[in-house]
């Protein structure tokens, strides 16, 4: 900086009769800075163009436009009586977690579509749900501004076994368990999200950066990754690092909410679904938004996206009850899937990329393959 | 697709797919019972700005329709109550040195003593008064000086709406073996977190009361889950007609209540839902108008300064909102009269079925 805090250089040229007050000074100083964040952001902006070399469709045009995929709708998981808020699948493939509205947290066999478990929780508004690593319990909250963990067995009453992990300030609005069944990561609606240890409901590492509600949380795919991303109510996708707690990087580009967010399967990118009726992808390599997934038909909110395997086809949850596949390098959309008679929740594709899970307001779960 | 498919395996199942399908078919009964217990269950949200009374009504419920605070309920109480004391008491001996209210010396000891015990508080959650402190709170109360500026000056500054109420018993609520009243516990004002839930039974009428006061992010987000509720329950602070919002000065606060108001009565989600306003703080109300005309706040007020004009203006705002005039119903209440918010109530739930019936053709 040029100058000294509290001694704007103008100051220096004024006549001494008139110096300024300190209300006058502080307002100049701040300005200064402002000035000097501006050029730092262009500077910014400067530095990212530089990496952006070529547009993504241009680099995709060699690639042969995707065939026929003949994805249908194979399964359909009737049982909820409220709107299904949240889905996740187990790591065994097979296995399904919902939970909606009306208190109901249902583990589903995926394949035969059997009820395994249903679980009456406390507080009727469960906003979240995940599958732990080894699918031997679940993790679920929302309204109740809690986080709760049920160990699953074939015993009577398991919801006897409930522990409470984590508490915010605000309601839960996403979880997710990181690498272990020991560990829970939950973003809120307090602006943070968090690490929980699970044995012991000790928070491990707060983040605070984001300037709203945290709407959506996603890890890589890969173990040996140190960071995660959040999206939300401020617009911005930010990448944290576990360890130090801190922001490392941030995207801007949405219009509205973001309502939720998937890294690509390689882990240096990732895709984000808003109310701006778009979804997103992001290269943190690149540090910078390279493509939009936009149609001036879609006017509904994007409130799940998910990879295929491969990461070449997003699939993205719409407000209009269908389901977009997008090829995500050619940004063009291939197919829509319908067949939801209400919005969209929540989108997973399932971890071996065989199938994709849509929840919806209609009270269903629909798997398709 | 059905529980327990057949169509991978053709009919014949194991006897362990035999197994999981019947034990999903039990799942699916049991769903359906909780599903027809809660189509069978009146239920209710409570909503309204910050202040406004939600947690009082709420507490109110409890009392009136469960069994109210069992002892250990009630000693969760003590300290917020002996919270409440402090807060009150701060509140008015600032504003007697913001106002040059000056005290006597043996008063100005006394708030020295308060204040010195104040300055050393190692823990204000488990805050207790002692005896000795309790009494010197009292003194300071009961001082000219104090009173001078409680009845003259009271709605120039923020003041606990139970200011007067706690410290009036001060003595009661600090001897040894204290156990808070109902009437100390509806009082007490505590900042709720998060969502209250309350089940009660009522003229053979199953309820279900939720309070979301606590949720204080983007309502936006939250709000659909409750598109399935019988009845909203809006609470404003009729109190706060002159009162401006303290985080920003620019917004009167029952201006932005009715913005509230008209977003949610307004919203798709709640069409089915009747819509009750509870216009509460009505004493406070009464008491203000005789030192601050509404006209002061509300420019487009054209009548006089009379408690039942006013109150007409007010009601007329709100129910400018309204479009399905049937299903709207607006009462004056106090939250912290047990006996005012039982009448109403049951008036609101009696117009709500009568109305319900009515539309189904079975009531004239």
């Amino acid at each position: 900086m040029s100058t000294i805090a509290g001694e704007s250089s103008s100051s220096s040229k004024m006549p001494e009769n008139s110096q300024p007050t300190t209300t006058e000074k502080g307002s100049e100083y701040l300005e200064q800075l402002a000035n000097e964040a501006e050029e730092l952001r262009k500077k910014l902006d400067q530095e990212r163009h530089k990496l952006n070399d070529i547009p993504i469709q241009q680099a995709a045009e060699r690639l042969d436009v995707m065939g026929a995929l003949g994805v249908k709708q194979r399964r359909i998981l009737k049982g909820h009586v409220g709107k299904v808020l949240c889905m996740d699948w187990s790591l065994d493939k097979r296995h399904i977690v919902s939970s909606s509205q009306d208190g109901k947290v249902i583990v589903w066999d995926g394949f035969t579509t059997n009820k395994e478990h249903a679980l009456t929780m406390p507080t009727t508004w469960v906003m979240a749900c995940a599958f732990s690593p080894s699918s031997q319990m679940i993790a679920c909250g929302g309204l109740d501004n809690k986080c709760s963990v049920v160990p699953l067995s074939f015993e009577d009453d398991i919801i006897q076994k409930k522990r409470q992990v984590a508490t915010h300030t605000s309601y839960m609005s996403c979880c997710t368990f990181l690498r272990s069944d020991n560990l829970i990561l939950t973003g809120s609606g307090d602006s943070t999200c968090a690490i929980w240890d699970v044995e012991s409901g000790q928070l491990i590492q707060n983040f605070h950066g984001h300037t709203g509600d945290v709407f959506a949380i996603d890890v890589p795919k890969c173990d040996t990754g140190n960071t995660f991303i959040s999206a939300g109510a401020d617009k911005h996708s930010l990448v944290w690092d576990i360890r130090s707690g801190q922001c490392v990087q941030s995207f801007e580009g949405h219009e509205a909410d973001i309502n939720t967010v998937r890294f690509h399967p390689n882990g240096d990118a990732f895709a984000t679904g808003s109310d701006d009726a778009t979804c997103r992808l992001f290269d943190l390599r690149a540090d910078r938004q390279v493509c939009v997934y936009e149609k001036e038909s879609i006017l509904f909110p994007v409130n799940g996206v998910d990879f295929s395997l491969s990461g070449r086809i997003l699939f993205a949850g719409y407000g209009d009850y269908r389901v977009g596949v997008w090829d995500s390098l050619k940004c063009a959309r291939h197919s829509v899937l319908y067949g939801h008679e209400n919005r969209i929740s929540c989108l997973r594709t399932s971890p071996d990329g065989t199938a994709v899970c849509s929840a919806s307001w209609d009270c269903t779960i629909r798997i398709w393959a | 697709m059905g529980a327990g498919a057949t169509g991978l395996r053709g009919a014949r199942l194991s006897p362990e797919e035999r197994a999981n399908s019947s034990k999903s078919r039990a799942i699916d009964r049991a769903l359906s019972k909780d599903h027809t217990d809660d189509l069978n269950r009146f239920k209710i949200l409570l909503l309204g700005t910050a202040e406004s009374g939600k947690s009082t009504i709420f507490k109110q419920m409890r009392v009136l329709h469960l069994d109210g605070y069992a002892k250990e309920d009630a000693l969760e109480y003590l300290s917020i109550i002996h919270s409440n004391c402090m807060e009150a008491l701060t509140q008015l001996v600032d504003a007697c040195t913001a106002f040059g209210i000056n005290h006597d010396i043996t008063v100005q000891e006394d708030v020295n003593r308060f204040e010195d015990f104040k300055r050393k508080l190692r823990d204000p959650e488990g805050l207790v008064i002692p005896v000795v402190i309790g009494r010197c709170m009292d003194r300071v109360w009961h001082s000219p000086s104090l009173q001078l500026c409680y009845d003259t000056r009271r709605f120039r500054f923020a003041l606990l709406d139970s200011a007067k109420y706690f410290m009036d018993n001060i003595v009661r609520l600090t001897e040894d073996n204290y156990v808070p009243s109902i009437q100390d516990i509806v009082h007490c004002r505590i900042s709720t977190t998060g969502i209250n839930e309350l089940a009660f039974n009522y003229k053979k009428m199953d309820f279900k009361m939720v309070d979301v006061g606590g949720q204080r992010s983007e309502r936006r987000k939250w709000i659909h889950c409750f598109d399935n509720v019988d009845m909203i329950l809006f609470i404003v602070s009729m109190s706060d007609y002159d009162q401006l919002d303290p985080e920003d000065n620019k917004y009167n606060r029952m201006k932005q209540s009715y913005e509230i108001f008209k977003t949610i009565v307004h919203s798709d989600l709640f069409r089915h839902a009747s819509i009750v306003l509870f216009l509460n703080k009505y004493d406070v109300f009464v008491e203000k108008l005789k030192t601050s005309p509404l006209r002061r706040s509300f420019k487009n007020y054209e009548g006089d300064n009379s408690e039942e004009s006013a109150r007409e203006f007010i009601k007329k705002l709100f129910r400018r909102c309204i479009t399905d005039r049937h299903k709207f119903f607006v009462f004056e209440t106090t939250a912290t009269d047990t006996g005012n918010i039982d009448l109403v109530f049951g008036s609101a739930v009696a117009h709500i079925v009568n109305e319900n019936l009515r539309s189904a053709g079975l009531h004239e």
